[in-house]
C-alpha cells in the first residue's frame, strides 16, 4: 500500500505511473476528500514554485567571475616570477659587472695568462655574448648599466596587467602588461615667452624658490 | 547514480580550468544552486550576495575538485558552507537588524505590483523555512524547472526513494502550516 501523500507527490511532480493512478482511485472509493487534498497540494506546489522564481528571479544575471578570479591570480603570480625576476637582474648584475671588472682587469686585448691558466679575451667573449643575450637578460643588463651610469632609478617589481584573454589551451591566457622603470635624466628646461617684437623666444628656467619653512 | 555524459566532460574540462566549460557549469547550475542557499540562507541576506560568493569559490576551487561526478554534491557543500559562514556573522548583527527593522517598520508598504509579489513570496518562503532542514532542501529543489528526484537525489548523496519521500512529507508540512496560517488569519478577522 503506498502511502497516500507519496501518492498525491507523485501525481504534482508528473512521475505517478498506471499503478499509482489506480491505488488513487482506490483511495478515492474510499474517501474522497482526496480529491480536494490533491488540488490543494497543487496549488501550494505552484505557490511555491513561484516564490522560489521570484526570489531567484535576479540569478541568471550573475556570471561566474573567471576573468576576474584570473587576472587576480595572474597578478599574484607575476608578483611572484618578479621576485624571482630580482633574482635574475641581480644574477645578471653580477655577471656582467664580473665581465667589466674581469675585462678590465685584463687591460689588453692580447692579455697572456702567466699564471697557467687558459687565455680568455673578454672583450671578444662580450662580442660574441652580448647578441645572444635573452630578452630578460638584456633588461637586465640595461637595468644594471642604467643604474651604474645614474639613468636608471629603479626598476618597478609590479607588471600592471591590462588584459587578459583565455587562450584556447585551458588554463592559458595572453596578458598584456605594462612594465616600468624609473629614470632619471637632467636637462635644461625652457620656458616659452615672446619679445618686445612679439617673436617667440626661450627663455631658461629659473630655480624654483624652496619653500619657506611653515614655522 | 548515472551522470548525463556530456555533464561529466563539461566537468573534466571545467577541473583543468577550462574557461568556457567553467562557465557553461556555473550557467547550467546557478538556478539550483540559488535555491539551496534559499532554503538555507538566514532571513535578510542577500541571496545574489551569497551566490556571487559561491561563484567565486567555485571558479577559485573547481581544479581541486577530485571526481567530476560528484560536482553537484560538491557545488551543493559549497552553498551549504556559504550560507552556514553567512549564518554565522549574521548571528552577530542580529541585533543591529532588528533594530533597524524596527525603525523601518510602517515605512515599507509598497503599491509596486513586483514589490508585493516578493513580499508574499518572501512569506512563503519564512514558512517554508520552519521546515526541518532536511525536508525544507529536496522541497524547494523539487520547485527548480527541471530539477528531478535523481537530480537531487545526486546534490543531497541521497538515495531516490528517500527524496520522494521527503518531498511528499515537507508537502504536507507546508500545506499544515498554511492551514493553520490561513485559521489564524481567520480568526483575527
Amino acid at each position: 500500500m503506498i502511502d497516500r501523500d507519496i501518492l498525491i507527490s507523485r501525481v504534482i511532480d508528473g512521475e505517478a505511473s498506471a499503478e499509482d493512478w489506480s491505488a488513487l482511485h482506490a483511495l478515492a472509493r474510499e474517501d474522497s476528500a482526496i480529491w480536494s487534498d490533491l488540488a490543494s497540494a497543487q496549488q501550494d506546489h505552484a505557490e511555491l514554485a513561484s516564490a522560489v522564481r521570484i526570489l531567484t528571479a535576479g540569478v541568471e544575471d550573475i556570471e561566474s567571475p573567471i576573468m576576474e578570479h584570473a587576472q587576480a591570480s595572474f597578478a599574484s603570480r607575476v608578483r611572484v616570477a618578479a621576485s624571482w625576476g630580482g633574482w635574475v637582474a641581480a644574477a645578471v648584475l653580477a655577471f656582467s659587472f664580473g665581465f667589466s671588472t674581469l675585462g678590465g682587469a685584463s687591460g689588453n686585448e692580447n692579455n697572456t695568462n702567466t699564471a697557467g691558466v687558459l687565455p680568455i679575451d673578454f672583450n671578444q667573449a662580450k662580442r660574441e655574448l652580448l647578441p645572444q643575450l635573452s630578452a630578460d637578460e638584456a633588461l637586465g643588463t640595461y637595468v644594471t648599466n642604467g643604474v651604474r651610469e645614474g639613468r636608471v632609478v629603479a626598476l618597478d617589481p609590479d607588471l600592471h596587467v591590462m588584459t587578459a584573454i583565455p587562450m584556447e589551451t585551458a588554463g592559458q591566457f595572453e596578458v598584456v602588461y605594462v612594465r616600468r622603470i624609473l629614470e632619471k635624466t637632467q636637462v635644461d628646461l625652457y620656458r616659452i615667452s615672446q619679445d618686445e617684437l612679439g617673436r617667440f623666444v626661450k627663455l631658461p628656467v629659473e630655480e624654483m624658490p624652496k619653500p619657506r619653512r611653515p614655522f | 547514480m548515472t551522470i548525463d555524459p556530456g555533464e561529466l566532460a563539461t566537468a573534466r574540462a571545467a577541473i583543468r580550468r577550462d574557461p568556457e566549460a567553467i562557465r557553461a557549469i556555473w550557467r547550467e547550475h546557478r538556478r539550483w544552486v540559488a535555491a539551496v542557499l534559499l532554503a538555507h540562507k538566514p532571513k535578510g541576506v542577500d541571496l545574489e550576495d551569497l551566490l556571487q560568493d559561491v561563484a567565486l569559490t567555485m571558479v577559485r576551487k573547481i581544479d581541486e575538485l577530485r571526481d567530476p561526478a560528484a560536482l553537484r554534491g560538491w557545488l551543493r557543500m559549497i552553498a551549504l558552507n556559504t550560507a552556514l559562514a553567512t549564518g554565522r556573522e549574521k548571528t552577530r548583527r542580529s541585533r543591529l537588524d532588528n533594530d533597524f527593522r524596527l525603525r523601518l517598520s510602517g515605512a515599507e508598504q509598497d503599491s509596486d505590483p513586483i514589490v508585493q509579489a516578493k513580499e508574499q513570496a518572501s512569506k512563503l518562503m519564512d514558512l517554508a523555512s520552519e521546515l526541518p532542514e532536511g525536508y525544507r532542501e529536496p522541497l524547494i529543489l523539487r520547485c527548480v524547472r527541471g530539477m528531478s528526484y535523481r537530480q537531487i537525489a545526486q546534490a543531497m548523496d541521497l538515495p531516490e526513494t528517500t527524496v520522494e519521500t521527503r518531498i511528499s512529507r515537507g508537502r504536507r508540512m507546508l500545506r499544515d502550516k498554511l492551514a493553520g496560517t490561513s485559521q489564524i488569519l481567520e480568526g483575527a478577522s
